[in-house]
């Protein structure tokens, strides 16, 4: 890595707190609300839950009957399944801050990847540092639904991926696109990275 | 192509443990029933979308953020200078797809080909970015407006005020009174008309009617007897059904309800906790595979 990949890198983590300075410098328990706070976060408590043998795999008596069949609730994502379980070791409050942390942390992990992904293309520092926030942070995934956010990060790498025709990071990046779980947008993103593998970007 | 054959199946295959559960669960969900046509986002709005990441309030429904094809200001001007490609192509169905109301077979919304709009328009950005008429400078400003754009946007969508609750700590939130009592006597039986945050019940581990929304099952639905084809969404039984004895046999033990419910019926006791009702005549709760058979 480069001094101007540094750079880079920094500028893309200013943006990130900009964009949720109020969840890590104001209030933690800002977008504990809604959607998120309601069915996300809830779901992550049992599927802690079940990480730590506290209840029955897949067993839900509460809410969802079939919740393994449920793609939109991410319980086969292994970064949802990392936070669920270190929450489970955690208050409920403190819980909150991984779930929602690891949330927005997709946007700047989508950022980063796509800056590097970028470097192939014959364009300016400044155009490349644009595109990766533009892409990375597009308005339309933003929003309470953690499904949402993980499947748009990984759609965004897919189609990247697709572009370099880099196999293995094509791969994982549809694997965890389909175990993200927010279908309706993959079943557009993944024909999509299609095209892009065959006729360019 | 061999890498691409290669990377989809490895994509594939990884993807298999939600793959597998979800297609074997499809046909058994309301899903799978034929869907109700939806309308289409009108050209206003979407026009107006590029704009602004809040075009309306709501439409058919719909709030805001999901009919979002905001990409910033910068894209707006050098999308222009894009040579043609396949991109506009995909741009084209695109739009066609959310004006007519399209969705992708099997699922619900129209309004998700919103986001293909967005990346379809944030790639035709990055074509005309090189193109661009103006020197150093120009571009650095260009630059800011849209990382400011984006950052406007992304404050003004999370969170969807003034359409969601306010904030709350989870421990204060899950930790009503409501809940507290329900902790503690709910484990014998289901609690109906769970309202926010409780709802999924999920936390403080009470049994609920169960999900309701546009995945449940096929059984779920016809229990509720809701025939909503996306799913009702309604939580309180007594607001969509009568009472009778398919709540005693489903095991509602309590239902919280605005309604008068000791009023109905002597088999509703007014419980301590404010409009919340014991069901003297609730059956142990069977369990989900139970109730499905």
């Amino acid at each position: 890595m480069g001094r101007t990949d540094w750079l880079a890198l920094c500028g893309l983590g200013l943006f990130h707190l900009l964009c949720f300075w109020r969840f890590y410098l104001s209030n933690p328990y800002w977008y504990a609300r809604g959607e998120a706070l309601e069915q996300g976060f809830s779901s992550s408590v049992l599927l802690g839950r079940w990480l730590r043998g506290q209840e029955q795999w897949g067993h839900d008596p509460y809410y969802y009957a079939n919740p393994l069949a449920l793609p939109f609730l991410s319980n086969f994502y292994p970064l949802h399944l990392a936070q669920a379980w270190i929450g489970s070791f955690l208050t409920l409050n403190q819980a909150w801050v991984v779930y929602w942390g690891m949330m927005v942390l997709h946007f700047l992990l989508a950022s980063v990847v796509a800056w590097f992904l970028l470097a192939s293309y014959s364009m300016t520092l400044l155009m490349r540092f644009l595109a990766a926030i533009t892409l990375s942070y597009l308005p339309y995934a933003m929003k309470h639904n953690n499904s949402i956010v993980y499947t748009h990060t990984w759609l965004v790498l897919l189609v990247l991926a697709a572009a370099a025709k880099m196999t293995w990071c094509y791969g994982i990046s549809l694997g965890m696109a389909l175990l993200a779980g927010y279908w309706p947008l993959a079943v557009m993103g993944i024909p999509l990275s299609w095209m892009v593998w065959l006729l360019g970007l | 192509m061999d890498g691409l054959v290669a990377g989809t199946v490895i994509g594939l295959v990884l993807g298999l443990p939600q793959l597998l559960p979800a297609l074997r669960y499809y046909p058994q969900s309301i899903r799978s029933r034929p869907r109700l046509k939806e309308r289409g986002i009108p050209a206003r709005v979407l026009l107006k979308g590029l704009l602004t990441p809040r075009p309306c309030d709501q439409i058919h429904g719909l709030f805001f953020p999901e009919v979002c094809v905001f990409v910033g200001w910068l894209p707006l001007l050098t999308v222009w200078f894009a040579p043609l490609s396949w991109w506009h192509g995909v741009l084209g169905v695109a739009v066609l797809g959310a004006l007519s109301g399209w969705a992708p077979p099997g699922f619900r919304l129209s309004a998700r080909c919103c986001w293909l709009v967005s990346i379809s328009l944030a790639f035709l950005s990055l074509h005309g970015l090189p193109y661009l008429p103006w020197d150093g400078n120009t571009l650095l400003l260009l630059g800011v407006l849209q990382l400011l754009s984006l950052l406007l946007a992304s404050w003004t969508l999370l969170p969807m005020s003034p359409f969601c609750q306010r904030w709350e700590r989870p421990s204060v939130a899950c930790g009503t009174p409501l809940a507290q009592t329900l902790m503690v006597s709910a484990p014998t039986g289901r609690v109906s008309g769970l309202s926010y945050p409780l709802r999924t019940g999920q936390v403080n581990r009470i049994q609920t009617l169960g999900y309701n929304g546009g995945s449940q099952p096929r059984w779920m639905a016809r229990l509720r007897r809701d025939s909503n084809p996306h799913g009702s969404g309604a939580h309180d039984w007594f607001a969509s059904n009568h009472d009778g004895r398919r709540l005693d046999w489903y095991g509602v033990r309590y239902a919280f309800s605005y309604r008068p419910l000791h009023r109905l019926s002597s088999k509703w006791r007014l419980t301590d906790v404010p409009h919340l009702y014991e069901n003297l005549h609730a059956n142990a709760p069977p369990s989900w595979d139970e109730l499905a058979a």
